[in-house]
């Protein structure tokens, strides 16, 4: 079983947090080396209890095995021994099987090609975007359901701001969209299904050749739902280059098109 | 459980207003009610002290009073001692001669000496040590307690 | 590691003192949590009987009640082990959790009420009906053993300790001397009662105990343990305690109780217990009778010693199991040579509270019955008692000096000790020849005044092992973390004073963890008077190993060499020649893992550090009272790291000391109800019963066993209280032997008279 320990800066180690898409990123890699240190650690315990060299030791499926024998040892009795028997470990491993890892790579380039196809209800103006379909790049995924949450709901914010999110202020400095009820998240209706593929180059920045991904969604669907928008608003040779493109943005636009005609 | 009163009671200069079942010490509303921990409870039976607190200018076994005798009157204990970051010359004494080790009787025997000292600032020794003989204290054996006491007592004539 | 001494030996004042002083201490009761449920035991008050209904409906009934637990709710929880002195024959007669069909002392746990505030708990579980078939109550622990159930009688076993020929030896002894005594049934009665609030957080799947004490570490491992969890998901946290001895932090059924409550009902649980319960269902201690002869020359030397006793255990076998009556007799032939020896311990139960250990267990005991022996042996061969001590006395040579016994699952082996020396010191503080003359002086003016002196040895320093780990923060002050317990007697002082010499920073910039069983993964706790020996040593040991690595890195970025370099009020400086410097703070920065130390200090031997107490009393003819007129005690520690703080110790032995002397007593009546369930009838010393004493700290035999010599300073104030006051006591009287039981109550003296 693993737990892991976060947000508590009396048991971490000093971290700079989370932001920026960094987690997996930077703490994956930290991890990555500090477990390789574990399992250092651990083939040494097992070499020492099992008296056998740390090379003829496997270690898989929670135990400990002399390779070709069946001579094992759980890995939970391995780390009970050094905690509770340090004095018989401590002449050649310290701090039992604690270890730490640093990390600090240069930054990663996660990239992805977002599609929208979106119906214009040139009456209205409401826009419905009725499929939505994005290709991301985003290095190894080390748990692609997790990956898709991210990308889903990235993308949910963005059709967000394309067509429905808008802090507005009044002339005199007022705030007008004070509530859920004037700032208008998605909700299940405005978000289509989400067809995702992702491309696997494994990043080369990136010790566990993941790269971050979680702001991906923002940045591609607000452009792909806009120029899905102006594809559908081209036959009547008006643009809209504005956000949230509102109905009301929508019609005045079409207005303006319909008075030109 | 009855009815319960609304009381105001004064703590270190702060009005506290709160509501008390009629069988409720003052102790458990000093501690529960009023938030201020520092009071402890030894026994329940007046025998021990260290629910000692200063009721308008008295020394009083704060399990041994109920809630709603306090109404109205000023309480002081020991959260109210200290000026900000300066210790009371008695918690200074304390400290200086050891005269605490698990601390749990601590703040009753503060109140205590407070207490008498600041009504009685002559007292003699024979006196002093009858006086500190009412609250009891497992760790220490009493004698760097007196000592303390005696030491701070100078400290308050100076004031 | 230089030899500068800042902090080791320096009376410095406490860390822990300031937030106490402030009235900010964190104790049990002061702990609350959202949501949480107050619980209140309901208690038998039958001594010994069958239960035939619990009748819960009238509590369950009372708005705000949530649920009455009986032993049905807990049955899957296996009954308390054993954390000490375990032996397999006594398993049997562990303690559950809630008491099943059978009641055995008042003040058992039947069931448990949780209730939304302690008012109302209280309210309910007065409306719980105890239905119990009334049994007959043992109450005597030397009268025959009777049944404990089927199978099983009330002497669970027995303790037996013996080296060389003793029958041979009492065979042809030219003299021999023979007492009946017994020690009253006592404790440790901290100022604050016992407290467990349990709380379970789900999202990290972790059952959190709070107002642990004592052992902490095994007390989660075996928590855990019971209620099928891993020991990771169960964690105790150690705040502000109230005073220990021994029976505070053991694990006792109400921790088991608010734990699996927490569990079941998913809310924290809160249970802070009142006096009368404190009284009646913590540990008792000391209830023991002894049959003790000395088989001894024409000029009064010791050729063998047998005791037979008796040791009341109360009503179950709790977490001690025999480690009470295995102290009294491992430790019975104290500072003098006993060329044979036999001890017999007889483990009884009755229907009275369960007991466990009390400051100086099996001591002050053994030490009241050796050193009765040793006045007596004065007496008969008409010798003074300070002389027959002498010629009896372990000589300093003699030293490592192999008892021939083991204990605790340590040989005995006094390490170091010049007993003859601090003999003479103590007496000298006393000015015992003066002394003798004023008492006799006054005695023939009518007063009965009188002097005793006895002697003793301590244990100290139990291991097996503590492991330490340093780290150096952010803004540069030192985290050590250890595995012991705080009870209030200054370990986050003693500890950083070790430190700060050792790396070379001030002690105000260390801070102690303890009792934290999530910083730490193994410790051992505070008990046997082993912190200051064993967390020291180990603290020492990692603050080396910190300071040397330290140099090492600074050595490299400075470029120069390690030996170059020493720690000096947190910097690191070159003490060749001038040049820049660095902090510690800074130093650790630049590390990629930063700077910190590991270390373990593992040791099979306990030390022993020795006393001499010294009383002058004076007996009221009219009421039997007695004071105590001056006190002097000579404790030798070995090695003080805070003076005052080891007086502070040696003071607050002596006053429980004297309660057990004339004071205080568990008394039962024939069906076992308990007497003194008040501090009204269980009376504590107050400042007035204790005297001005005067204490020589003495270092004359450090231990060899750790690097700083240090023994251990927790019980040597306590430990022949008992003795010295009887001695005194018939000296008064002019009438050797006429103290035989503790305590010497004024009824009981006015009796004897």
């Amino acid at each position: 079983m693993i737990k892991v320990v976060h947000g508590d800066n009396d048991r971490a180690p000093y971290g700079w947090g989370t932001f920026a898409s960094r987690s997996l990123v930077i703490s994956g890699g930290a991890t990555l080396i500090a477990a390789r240190k574990v399992r250092a650690k651990l083939l040494k315990i097992a070499s020492h209890l099992l008296e056998a060299a740390s090379d003829d030791i496997v270690l898989a499926d929670g135990v400990a095995k002399v390779a070709g024998t069946d001579r094992t040892i759980p890995i939970a009795k391995l780390a009970r021994e050094a905690y509770t028997q340090t004095h018989r470990f401590f002449f050649f491993i310290d701090t039992a099987t604690t270890e730490t890892g640093h990390y600090d790579p240069p930054g990663t380039f996660s990239n992805a090609c977002h599609i929208a196809i979106v119906d214009v209800d040139v009456e209205t103006g409401h826009v419905k975007v009725e499929k939505f379909l994005v290709a991301e790049d985003a290095g190894r995924i080390i748990n692609p359901m997790i990956a898709d949450g991210q990308v889903q709901g990235g993308i949910a914010q963005g059709i967000g701001n394309a067509l429905l999110e808008e802090i507005i202020y009044d002339e005199n400095g007022g705030i007008l969209t004070a509530t859920l009820a004037d700032y208008l998240p998605p909700t299940a209706r405005e978000i289509p299904a989400i067809e995702l593929h992702h491309i696997e180059t494994p990043s080369v920045n990136s010790l566990t050749q993941a790269k971050g991904l979680g702001e991906g969604g923002t940045i591609g669907a607000p452009a792909a739902v806009i120029n899905a928008v102006n594809d559908a608003l081209s036959p009547f040779g008006v643009e809209i280059n504005e956000m949230p493109a509102t109905p009301q943005r929508i019609r005045a636009v079409l207005r303006k098109a319909e008075k030109a005609a | 459980m009855s009815e319960k009163t609304a009381i105001t009671v004064n703590i270190n200069g702060r009005d506290h207003a709160i509501a008390v079942e009629p069988r409720r010490t003052l102790a458990d509303a000093i501690r529960e009610d009023c938030g201020q921990t520092g009071t402890h409870i030894g026994c329940e039976h007046g025998v021990c002290g260290a629910c000692t607190v200063i009721v308008d200018g008295e020394p009083m076994r704060s399990c041994l009073m109920f809630a709603v005798q306090a109404d109205g009157k000023k309480i002081r204990t020991v959260e109210g001692l200290a000026d900000g970051d300066k210790l009371h010359p008695m918690q200074q004494a304390f400290m200086d001669h050891h005269a605490l080790q698990c601390g749990f009787c601590t703040p009753g025997f503060l109140m205590l000496a407070v207490g008498v000292l600041e009504r009685d600032p002559d007292i003699s020794n024979e006196d002093l040590v009858d006086v500190l003989s009412s609250n009891l204290c497992r760790c220490t054996g009493y004698q760097n307690i007196i000592k303390a006491v005696r030491a701070a007592a100078i400290e308050m004539q100076k004031r | 590691m230089s030899d500068k001494r800042k902090f080791i030996g320096r009376s410095v004042p406490r860390l822990e003192d300031r937030p106490l002083l402030l009235g900010l201490g964190r104790f049990a009761a002061d702990i609350s949590f959202p949501g949480q449920l107050c619980m209140r035991v309901v208690r038998s008050d039958v001594a010994h009987g069958k239960i035939t209904a619990i009748d819960t409906e009238a509590a369950r009934a009372l708005p705000g009640v949530h649920a009455v637990w009986t032993h049905a709710d807990v049955a899957d929880i296996p009954q308390i082990p054993f954390r000490l002195t375990g032996l397999k024959p006594l398993e049997p007669y562990q303690q559950s959790v809630l008491a099943k069909s059978v009641v055995r002392y008042i003040g058992e746990p039947v069931a448990a009420v949780f209730a939304e505030d302690p008012y109302l708990a209280e309210d309910a579980a007065d409306l719980v009906a105890l239905s119990i078939e009334a049994r007959p109550a043992t109450t005597s622990a030397s009268a025959p053993p009777g049944q404990y159930e089927q199978g099983l009688t009330t002497e669970p076993g027995v303790i037996q300790k013996s080296y060389g020929d003793v029958d041979a030896v009492f065979r042809t002894a030219p003299a021999i001397v023979s007492l009946e005594l017994s020690i009253g049934r006592h404790s440790g009665v901290p100022i604050e009662t016992r407290g467990a609030i349990a709380r379970y957080d789900e999202a990290r799947d972790v059952l959190e105990l709070h107002g642990a004490a004592k052992v902490p570490h095994w007390n989660r491992d075996t928590i855990a343990r019971m209620l099928k969890r891993t020991p990771e998901s169960v964690q105790l946290y150690e705040g502000h305690v109230g005073g220990g001895f021994g029976v505070r932090g053991e694990l006792y059924p109400e921790d088991l109780l608010v734990c699996a409550a927490a569990l079941k009902f998913r809310r924290p649980i809160k249970w802070i217990e009142d006096r009368r319960e404190h009284l009646t269902a913590a540990n008792h201690s000391r209830d023991q009778s002894h049959h003790v002869r000395a088989a001894i020359d024409a000029q009064g030397r010791i050729l063998a010693i047998e005791d037979e006793f008796f040791h009341d255990n109360g009503a179950y076998m709790r977490t001690h199991a025999a480690t009470v009556p295995d102290l009294a007799a491992a430790m019975l032939p104290g500072p003098y040579r006993v060329p044979a020896y036999r001890a017999l311990g007889h483990i009884r139960l009755t229907n009275k509270t369960p007991c466990g250990t009390y400051r100086a267990p099996g001591r002050y005991e053994s030490t009241f019955v050796r050193e009765r022996l040793l006045d007596a042996i004065a007496a008969k061969v008409g010798i003074d008692r300070v002389e027959v001590r002498k010629r009896n006395l372990i000589g300093k040579g003699a030293m490592p000096y192999a008892l021939g016994l083991d204990t605790l699952g340590t040989k005995i082996v006094y390490d170091s000790g010049d007993y003859a020396l601090l003999l003479d010191k103590a007496l000298k503080a006393a000015h015992w020849d003066e002394l003798q003359e004023q008492l006799r002086k006054r005695r023939k003016n009518g007063e009965k005044v009188g002097a005793g002196v006895a002697m003793f040895v301590e244990k100290s320093g139990l291991g097996p092992f503590d492991t330490v780990r340093i780290e150096v923060t952010l803004d540069g002050t030192l985290e050590v973390i250890t595995g012991v317990a705080s009870i209030g007697q200054g370990v986050e002082t003693v500890i950083a004073q070790i430190c700060a010499d050792t790396v070379g920073i001030d002690y105000t910039n260390i801070r102690v963890i303890h009792g934290q069983t999530d910083r730490i993964a193994r410790g051992m706790g505070a008990f046997a008077s082993r912190v200051t020996v064993m967390c020291g040593e180990a603290s020492r040991l990692a603050a080396t190993e910190l300071r040397a690595r330290a140099l090492s890195a600074a050595a490299e970025l400075m470029q120069t060499p390690a030996e170059t370099l020493d720690v000096v009020n947190g910097e690191i400086v070159r003490v060749d020649a001038p040049g820049p410097s660095m902090r510690l703070a800074d130093l650790a920065r630049t590390l990629p893992d930063g700077l910190s130390a590991e270390a373990t200090f593992e040791s099979t031997h306990m030390v022993y550090p020795y006393g001499v107490h010294v009383a002058a009393v004076r007996v009221d003819p009219e009421t039997g009272s007695v004071a105590v007129e001056r006190y002097v005690i000579a404790y030798d520690v070995g090695k003080a790291v805070n003076p005052k703080l080891v007086e502070g110790q040696i003071a607050g032995g002596l006053a429980q000391g004297i309660g057990g002397a004339l004071l205080e007593e568990f008394r039962y009546d024939a069906a076992g109800e308990p007497l003194s369930v008040t501090f009204a009838d269980y009376l504590m010393p107050t400042a007035r019963e204790v005297p001005e004493i005067s204490i020589v700290v003495s270092e004359d035999a450090p231990s060899p066993l750790n690097p700083l010599g240090l023994k251990g300073a927790g019980e040597g104030g306590a430990n022949p209280v008992g003795a010295v006051i009887a001695s005194a006591i018939d000296d008064a009287l002019q009438r050797p032997g006429t103290v035989t039981q503790l305590p010497v109550t004024p009824q009981r003296l006015k009796a004897i008279m």
